[in-house]
């Protein structure tokens, strides 16, 4: 929700740093080796998550029994984590409920990358007619707030999967990167190189692919790192509402939604999940932090 | 969120009634209990306080256009009936209504007490009910309670299932002499007078008719309680005790009705002090027993059920051995223990245990933990293929016990099984015009303690949420016998019988009955909760 | 053309093309709108036909936005299936919500102003360092977590603030929930000052400035901050779509009858004109705000082109 602040952050105009001191830059941050540690960690758990959740007991999140419902942690028991409503391991919900956040972070951010790469690049070289419609559109797509148009659209769908959920966040998450892309694309179209390339006749699609998009997408890239923990984050609250992920799916959202009446009987319900949320939405934010100030969208598009 | 009822203390309004107008019946009984809620002169209270109530949003309020539970607490409030129900025994009592008889259960002849008049100042005589029971009928008017009023004579006329209507009227209802209606009844009900306890059947002043829209936002009834101002859908129903109020003292001065999204906001507006009255959801009761041990209170018998439709068209449930296979895979009393605090009772009948004539022993084996069992049936009669699901009400809280039956059927079938959730306000619409495909989690209330309460709407023929399409011309012929039959006893055997049929088909599955919980604050801690009669207020002296 | 003009062509055009969007994705719903009429109930068939006479739901979707519009054009924002007069519920709600809106705005504003101002004085100071926690933080707690936590532990268990409802008045019960709102907006805003105020130190008037002598204090707030404020404003507007969906949220959480609540409720009971209405009208919040954010721009930074 906030990377329309992060993209007014981004705008090529900063100091430039090149492909080498860029990558120097970059691991001599601890911000970004803190942030890609976390990620790494929560994209194993995502692929493996049987690695992780097997440590202290049995590790099947399926394996329920009631009479132990809402039970407090119990290290020894193998629940560090304590049981769910259901009876079940919290410890192995929580890891497998890794897999539905960070697959909506990266199908919509991947989703959003491509939609805007080619509509902005569309918009921003034709210009004209192509150019009046798509921004339009994008106009009255920027201005439903994402959480009323998620609302709207989610409720109509019976059943909500990961890829309904990620669907709707990308139809509306996709105009700011547009934009963005855009108008990088109008400064570079009336650079020389491309004016030389048009004079030389080279295709259309050709000037597109190896001229126009390379020096165009740092900052739609860096804009997408940044928005993986804000899709995360939006993905579980809007499971929270009732509208995203639906039982028995494991995901934090609905962990947290179910958490929250037993709130003072039963804390640690609520205090896991929120944790591994925290903690994935913090690890990728500090992972397109650490991106953003590298420079590394300046080193392409400067 | 579930919408529980709002109830109320209730007796002394009563008493006082009885007692100015020289009314016989139910004195006897009712000085006992009015004896015990006296108050002592200095106790504190303060009669001019205004009490807070808790509640979701209304409907509507024009009794005949309103319908669940928190739009009936108000309009209870607002309005007062023929009848009120005795909170011991859950009979219908004479509250507007001098006598109502009947020698055949189909000809009812009510004469209305003098003294009653509207908050606007007119008197409520037998024209204020014909008025109010023709609007609700009419169909221009489009209110939702219209189809109440279809066993009158009549109705047909007025409001034809096909083509334009030939009456304004129903000929069934007839004012004799001011005070004086005679209502004749298509087929007989001896449960008539419980009907005319519920909020629809309440009188409506002219001034209604005259102006609806300032009614639909202003309601102008005879009730211990008006409206100070009109509502327009804000969080906030506020109320004055009604001065010339003809039922008796009222002891607090108004009731302001607190809308909130859900009882868990209610609840956690309570903590904060704000309301009087909160009804808590199965998840906030360990808490609230715990933290105000003294303010929790308990409806006497339990007043709700749960249980799940069945999609009975579909293949597979259309077999009673599937239907009664699921029912024995379920786990009920783990669930109670463990999700919903030891507070509920495994159900055994088809009704509510407020509900007269409720057995504690008639769903045997049918509704028996038994998952060995449930699997031999299941597999000899083919089981269903493909997934299975369960359809949870959304701000209900029970997709958590959904969850744990969709796991329990999981493993005594082997299937997959999952939780689904439907938006609360399309629950029916979407049972009914069968787009909700699955069974569904359901809870109902006892809105009045006959059985025909419960087996009318969900299980005749042309129940209004009939939502496991039962089907039984036996069935519906029992019903309507026991309506007609003169004698209590007749009539229970009857509606046992009825009972029956639905225990051998399986028709929907029982799970648990509960009573409705609520907290009350410290300064209103002089209420009781009433199931029956959920807008009566009156008794609550409030302590500041 | 003149470019004002341009620019207001433009917005009508996005105005009407989102409230037909918001309508056709109403109209999909699926569900019934007369449903939650009869509560525990279904509607009778005759009554049902009345109701959908009355309320055009028996026309073609394309003539329910037409006769909305019309009737949009004549004033009258229509009535829910309830005979609630959609302009009621707006005269109830909005004033709710432009509250805790403005109270998100004005913290989110000074913690993210002072936060990011504080920092950019000593650039990879502790200072710069906590900010940028501070920053992270807020970033990565999703606000309904956020919003629980507050009212369980600073309205409940402290008693600093009520825990719900907005009878309390303006500002005390919109405090909690509009921090709430607010802490997903300090993170950038800090951030974006920061970086503003790093760059415009550097620029060349106000090295000119300062080597005429002008004191730090009044070269601070004079002509750092005031050119420094520019992408923050520019923020602050696009700011306004995030701030109602976290009223949505934080309106259900803290029961407060605001606009999010309202539309949360009609989406669920399709009532369609009360959400065509309350998309519509946010939509037309935003789309004015952008216009005052130019507006802005131009008095504090006269070097924008206007184009």
């Amino acid at each position: 929700m906030s990377d329309v602040a992060l993209l007014a952050d981004a705008s090529p105009h900063r100091s430039s740093a090149r492909g080498g001191r860029l990558a120097r830059r970059l691991l001599h941050d601890p911000e970004f080796w803190i942030g890609a540690v976390i990620v790494a960690f929560f994209v194993l758990i995502t692929v493996w998550p049987s690695s992780i959740a097997g440590i202290f007991g049995h590790g099947d999140p399926r394996e329920c029994d009631l009479r132990f419902s809402r039970l407090g942690p119990d290290a020894n028991a193998g629940h560090p984590f304590g049981y769910t409503i259901q009876g079940c391991d919290l410890y192995a919900s929580v890891v497998y409920g890794a897999a539905n956040s960070i697959t909506v972070g990266a199908v919509v951010t991947a989703g959003t990358a491509i939609i805007a790469i080619a509509l902005g690049l569309f918009a921003g070289y034709f210009g004209g007619w192509v150019d009046t419609v798509l921004s339009r559109i994008s106009e009255i797509m920027v201005s439903v707030p994402l959480l009323l148009g998620a609302v709207l659209v989610l409720n109509s769908i019976e059943t909500r999967s990961v890829w309904a959920v990620s669907l709707v966040l990308i139809a509306f998450s996709w105009p700011t990167a547009m934009r963005v892309m855009r108008t990088s694309t109008i400064s570079v179209r009336a650079r020389s190189f491309v004016t030389a390339s048009l004079s030389l006749g080279l295709p259309t699609w050709r000037i597109l692919v190896s001229h126009v998009v390379p020096n165009t997408i740092g900052p739609v890239l860096v804009l997408a790192t940044l928005q993986v923990g804000a899709v995360i984050s939006t993905e579980a609250t809007l499971t929270y509402l009732g509208i995203g992920l639906q039982a028995p799916a494991l995901s934090w959202g609905l962990q947290l939604s179910q958490a929250e009446p037993y709130f003072s009987s039963a804390p640690h319900l609520l205090y896991f999940p929120a944790g591994a949320l925290t903690l994935a939405v913090a690890g990728f934010v500090l992972l397109g932090e650490s991106v953003r100030k590298s420079g590394f969208h300046s080193s392409n598009a400067a | 969120m579930s919408p529980f009822p709002l109830s109320s203390g209730h007796s002394r309004r009563e008493f006082r009634r009885a007692l100015t107008a020289g009314a016989v019946v139910g004195a006897l009984i009712l000085s006992g209990c009015a004896a015990a809620a006296q108050p002592s002169v200095d106790d504190g209270s303060n009669s001019d306080a205004i009490l807070r109530v808790g509640i979701q949003k209304p409907t509507s309020l024009i009794p005949g256009n309103s319908s669940g539970l928190f739009a009936n607490t108000v309009v209870d409030a607002l309005f007062d009936g023929l009848v009120d129900f005795d909170p011991q025994t859950g009979e219908p009592r004479n509250l507007v209504a001098a006598s109502i008889e009947s020698d055949d259960q189909a000809t009812w002849r009510i004469e209305i007490e003098e003294g009653w008049t509207f908050h606007n100042g007119e008197p409520v005589n037998a024209e204020s009910f014909a008025r109010a029971w023709n609007a609700a009928a009419d169909p221009d008017n489009a209110w939702v309670q219209g189809d109440q009023f279809s066993n009158i004579v009549g109705y047909d006329e007025v409001a034809p299932a096909e083509g334009e209507p030939t009456a304004e009227v129903m000929s069934g209802v007839v004012v004799d002499g001011s005070m004086t209606l005679t209502v004749t009844l298509k087929r007989p009900n001896s449960q008539f007078p419980y009907l005319l306890g519920r909020p629809y059947y309440a009188p409506i002043p002219e001034a209604a008719l005259e102006d609806l829209e300032s009614f639909a936002t202003k309601p102008i009834g005879n009730g211990p309680y008006m409206m100070t101002e009109p509502w327009t859908g804000g969080d906030e129903i506020r109320t004055a005790t009604y001065p010339d109020y003809a039922g008796g003292d009222v002891l607090n001065g108004g009731v302001t009705f607190r809308v909130y999204t859900g009882n868990d906001v209610a609840y956690t507006d309570y903590q904060a002090g704000e309301v009087d009255i909160a009804t808590l959801n199965s998840a906030d009761v360990p808490e609230a027993n715990a933290a105000y041990p003294e303010l929790v209170r308990r409806a006497t018998k339990d007043d709700w059920r749960n249980y799940l439709s069945l999609p009975t068209y579909l293949d597979g449930f259309d077999d009673p051995d599937i239907r009664r296979a699921l029912s024995m895979a379920i786990d009920r009393q783990t669930i109670i223990d463990s999700l919903l605090n030891g507070e509920a009772h495994v159900a055994t009948d088809y009704d509510i245990p407020v509900s007269v004539g409720y057995r504690d022993d008639a769903c045997g084996e049918n509704c028996t933990y038994d998952p060995e069992a449930a699997r031999a049936l299941w597999d000899a009669a083919g089981g269903i293929d493909g997934a299975l699901a369960i359809t949870s009400v959304t701000g209900t809280g029970r997709e958590v016990w959904a969850e744990a039956i969709a796991n329990q059927w999981a493993e005594a079938f082997d299937v997959e099984v999952t939780v689904e959730q439907v938006a609360s306000e399309n629950t029916w619409s979407g049972i009914l015009g069968k787009q909700v495909q699955t069974p569904v989690a359901l809870g109902a209330p006892s809105n009045y303690p006959s059985p025909l309460d419960t087996l009318g709407p969900s299980y005749s023929s042309n129940g209004s949420v009939n939502g496991s399409f039962y089907n039984n011309p036996e069935f519906d012929g029992l019903l309507e016998e026991a309506a007609a039959a003169p004698g209590l006893d007749q009539q229970l055997e009857l509606y046992a019988q009825a009972k029956d049929l639905l225990i051998d088909d399986t028709v929907s599955i029982l799970l648990w009955t509960y009573a409705s919980t609520f907290v009350v604050s410290e300064r209103a801690s002089s209420w009781i909760p009433n199931t029956f009669n959920r807008g009566d207020f009156t008794d609550v002296t409030i302590t500041d | 053309m003149h470019p004002i003009a341009n620019r207001l062509i433009q917005a009508a055009v996005v105005f009407f093309g989102t409230s037909l969007l918001v309508f056709l994705a109403v109209f999909a719903l699926p569900g019934d709108p007369l449903g939650s009429l009869a509560g525990d109930a279904d509607l009778t068939d005759t009554v049902r036909k009345n109701l959908e006479e009355r309320y055009h739901l028996d026309q073609p979707v394309l003539v329910q936005y037409g006769l909305y519009v019309w009737g949009l054009l004549q004033g009258d924002l229509g009535t829910t299936v309830t005979g609630e007069d959609v302009a009621n519920i707006f005269a109830n709600a909005w004033p709710i919500t432009v509250q805790l809106a403005l109270t998100a705005w004005i913290i989110e504003l000074v913690a993210g102003i002072a936060l990011g101002a504080t920092a950019a004085l000593r650039p990879g100071g502790i200072f710069d360092r906590i900010a940028t926690s501070v920053t992270i933080v807020t970033l990565a707690v999703p606000t309904f977590v956020l919003a629980f936590f507050a009212q369980q532990v600073l309205g409940l268990q402290l008693g600093l603030f009520p825990v719900a409802g907005a009878s309390a008045g303006w500002p005390v019960a919109f405090v909690l929930p509009a921090a709430c709102i607010a802490a997903l907006g300090i993170g950038p805003i800090a951030r974006l000052t920061r970086t503003s105020v790093l760059q415009t130190i550097n620029a060349d008037f106000v090295r000119t400035a300062r080597s005429r002598g002008i004191t730090p204090q009044r070269l601070y707030v004079r002509h750092v901050m005031r050119n420094a404020l520019v992408p923050v404003v520019t923020y602050l507007g696009l700011d306004l779509g995030a701030l109602m969906g976290g009223a949505v949220l934080v309106e259900g959480i803290f029961n407060l009858p605001g606009v999010g609540r309202a539309l949360f409720t009609a989406v669920n009971t399709q009532q369609g004109s009360v959400v065509v209405g309350i998309v519509t009208a946010g939509v037309f919040v935003v789309l004015v705000a952008n216009v005052l954010v130019d507006l802005l721009h131009r008095i504090l930074d006269p070097r924008i082109s206007h184009v």
